[in-house]
């Protein structure tokens, strides 16, 4: 029983090791990268535009209505994203819906907002302390303070980080002007930017235990809590705050059901942006916005779709096209045949590492049933070997467990058989 | 049985004080490095650098569970191979389950309490210098370095005792890809997913040594 047990163990070991190696192993010597497609909405056609990788250097740009362009054709199709081409190539200033656009008026008046999963807070670790800049450092720079700050169940507390020590007057001082802004502890979300490396510093969002969203900053030394007028019941899920120079909006505010808002400097309203088959915890969201229109894009490795807005936010045009994907590859076919299935850790969704099985469906079953067919040749030449001739009665059972393993193991399941045989 | 822990702990005794000095004297420069970035650099810079950064100030020991648990199985098992000791002890009135139990318990124990004293010096030291959800995050990161040290002492003693090469070759390789597991996180708590997953298959590597005692005992080839 016991050396039965002891090789299930190993073999239940080598199984796994495999599933996680040998497509790995695989991969690297043989997978073609695909590069994402990129589609943006063109204010000169008035159409959306697209750039799609099909392998190697094989990059085709096109619009939604089949229309090819070359490189440069591409490009200046989206005068905004490549407004400092536009320029070299001397094309600016460029009139545009009666407008005209220099490059100045371009790059000031151009933003891109973004929200992968694997920023989103729940898919990524975190040390829950953070440093409270100094939103007005009185110098061109911002600088870190020289304390951090955690959310307890009860006070908003200050640790020196020279000494390693509670500091026990700025926690009283920050803990009481929180509450007199009307905080009640303890705290749910806390959104921010805790770097210097941005043009300035908008401080944290954090949500209240009613649910209550304040704006927190350090200004001149003082908490400044302002209590967002962000519906309590909203229940955000993330707030991605990104300070730019144009200050027109703080960031993305994701909320659990999957709804996505920009929230805007003015009074904190909140701008809802289309969301229909957004999956936060698979696809990458970006708005794109220009002096005359918006555009959300979001997609993950099977399909990108694109909506088009007027300033106002309002959709006029909405578009969406399959990805082409390593899937239509043929090493990609070749290993989906050559593994029934394979594990892998990491996952461009998620910044942790974790165990995902991937079933490789009727190919990966066709590739068992022919490690099967091998076994069976082994055992065939095997026995004849042993015993100078072979009978079907003379088959025992005991490797039809065997054959059940290969079955659903497939490769990985073959080689782990054949180096640990029953004995 | 009594007997049998007195002899594998008079065999394993030096060698289990020299890594457990060996190991000292790594967590000891750890936080000598540690006081010294505190002393030449801002404590704020540095915060910065273990939160949003990623940097991980304790890497120099990423590799030193698995090096504890390597010499502490070769220590322990290669002497019983090569000189014949282990033939002799499997004719001892002692079942074959049990005698290899003791010996694994003799050798898990005493890594256990190495490895122990080495995340409790880590936890310290961290705790020293951040706030303890640093140091909570530190611990996290090394359990799987630490479940390393826990699957290469049962690795090499699976590849020590058996007596076939070609299994060896095999047992090496798959070991070797459970170490690769360990160690493939390179951020803080990225691996706090796998711990559950990589502790059952260090678990499993426990029964999975008996394969090549018995092996060894009734002369399997391969």
């Amino acid at each position: 029983m016991m050396p039965l047990a002891s090789r299930f163990a190993f073999l239940s070991i080598a199984i796994l090791v495999m599933a996680i190696g040998l497509p790995e192993l695989y991969s690297k010597i043989f997978s073609v990268k695909i590069a994402p497609t990129q589609m943006f909405y063109s204010p000169v056609h008035q159409s959306f535009v697209f750039r799609e990788h099909h392998g190697d250097h094989d990059f085709v740009y096109s619009d939604q209505t089949g229309r090819i362009f070359d490189r440069k054709g591409f490009e200046t199709a989206i005068p905004f994203i490549y407004y400092k081409n536009m320029d070299l190539w001397g094309l600016l200033p460029l009139t545009l819906n009666g407008q005209r656009f220099d490059l100045a008026t371009m790059r000031e008046n151009r933003q891109v907002f973004e929200l992968s999963p694997r920023e989103i807070k729940d898919r990524r670790p975190a040390i829950a302390i953070q440093p409270l800049l100094e939103s007005n450092p009185g110098r061109t720079r911002l600088q870190f303070p020289e304390d951090v700050f955690r959310m307890t169940k009860t006070d908003m507390v200050f640790v020196n980080v020279d000494h390693n020590v509670r500091d026990e007057a700025l926690t009283t001082t920050f803990t009481a002007a929180l509450k007199q802004a009307g905080f009640t502890f303890p705290a749910g979300l806390i959104a921010g930017k805790d770097t210097i490396l941005k043009p300035f510093d908008e401080g944290y969002f954090i949500a209240d235990a009613t649910g209550a969203i304040f704006h927190v900053k350090r200004v001149n030394g003082a908490l400044s809590a302002v209590r967002t007028p962000i519906p309590t019941d909203l229940q955000p899920r993330h707030i991605k705050v990104s300070e730019n120079k144009a200050r027109a909006y703080y960031g993305f505010l994701l909320t659990q059901e999957g709804r996505l808002y920009l929230i805007s400097y003015d009074q904190y309203r909140l701008i809802p942006l289309p969301s229909d088959g957004y999956d936060p915890d698979r696809m990458s969201y970006k708005i794109l916005l220009n002096p005359l229109y918006k555009t959300a894009i979001y997609g993950d490795d099977h399909v990108i779709r694109a909506v088009a807005m007027d300033p106002d936010f309002q959709p006029f045009d909405r578009y969406e096209r399959p990805v082409p994907g390593p899937d239509s590859t043929l090493s990609w076919r070749v290993m989906t045949h050559l593994f029934p299935f394979r594990l892998t850790l990491a996952d461009r969704t998620s910044a942790f590492l974790d165990w995902h099985v991937h079933w490789h469906g009727v190919s990966g079953l066709m590739g068992s049933a022919l490690c099967l067919l091998a076994w069976f040749g082994v055992q065939w030449q095997c026995r004849r070997r042993a015993s100078g001739g072979i009978s079907w009665r003379s088959i025992s059972w005991r490797p039809l467990k065997e054959a059940l393993l290969i079955l659903c193991t497939g490769l990985f399941g073959l080689i782990a058989v054949l180096m640990i045989p029953e004995e | 049985m009594r007997a049998l822990f007195l002899k594998e702990w008079v065999k394993l005794r030096p060698v289990w004080g020299l890594l457990l000095v060996a190991n000292g004297l790594l967590m000891l420069y750890l936080w000598i490095d540690m006081r010294h970035h505190f002393r030449v650099e801002h404590a704020e810079m540095l915060y910065y650098q273990a939160n949003r950064i990623g940097r991980l100030f304790y890497s120099d020991m990423r590799y030193a569970p698995l090096l504890t648990g390597l010499l502490l199985a070769l220590a322990q098992f290669w002497p019983e191979v090569t000189k014949g000791r282990l033939r002799l002890s499997l004719h001892l009135p002692v079942g074959l389950a049990t005698l290899t139990l003791t010996y694994l318990t003799i050798g898990l124990g005493g890594l256990a309490v190495l490895l122990l004293l080495e995340a409790l010096a880590l936890y310290g030291i961290i705790a020293l210098y951040f706030p303890i959800e640093f140091a909570n995050s530190a611990l996290v990161t090394a359990s799987a370095w630490i479940l390393a040290g826990f699957v290469a002492y049962l690795g090499v003693t699976m590849i020590v005792l058996e007596p076939g090469r070609g299994r060896k070759l095999f047992y090496s390789v798959i070991v070797g890809g459970l170490v690769w597991l360990c160690h493939l996180a390179q951020h803080y708590g990225q691996a706090a997913p796998l711990l559950p997953g990589l502790i059952a298959l260090t678990l499993l590597l426990i029964p999975a040594v008996f394969l090549p005692v018995f092996r060894f005992r009734y002369g399997g080839r391969s």
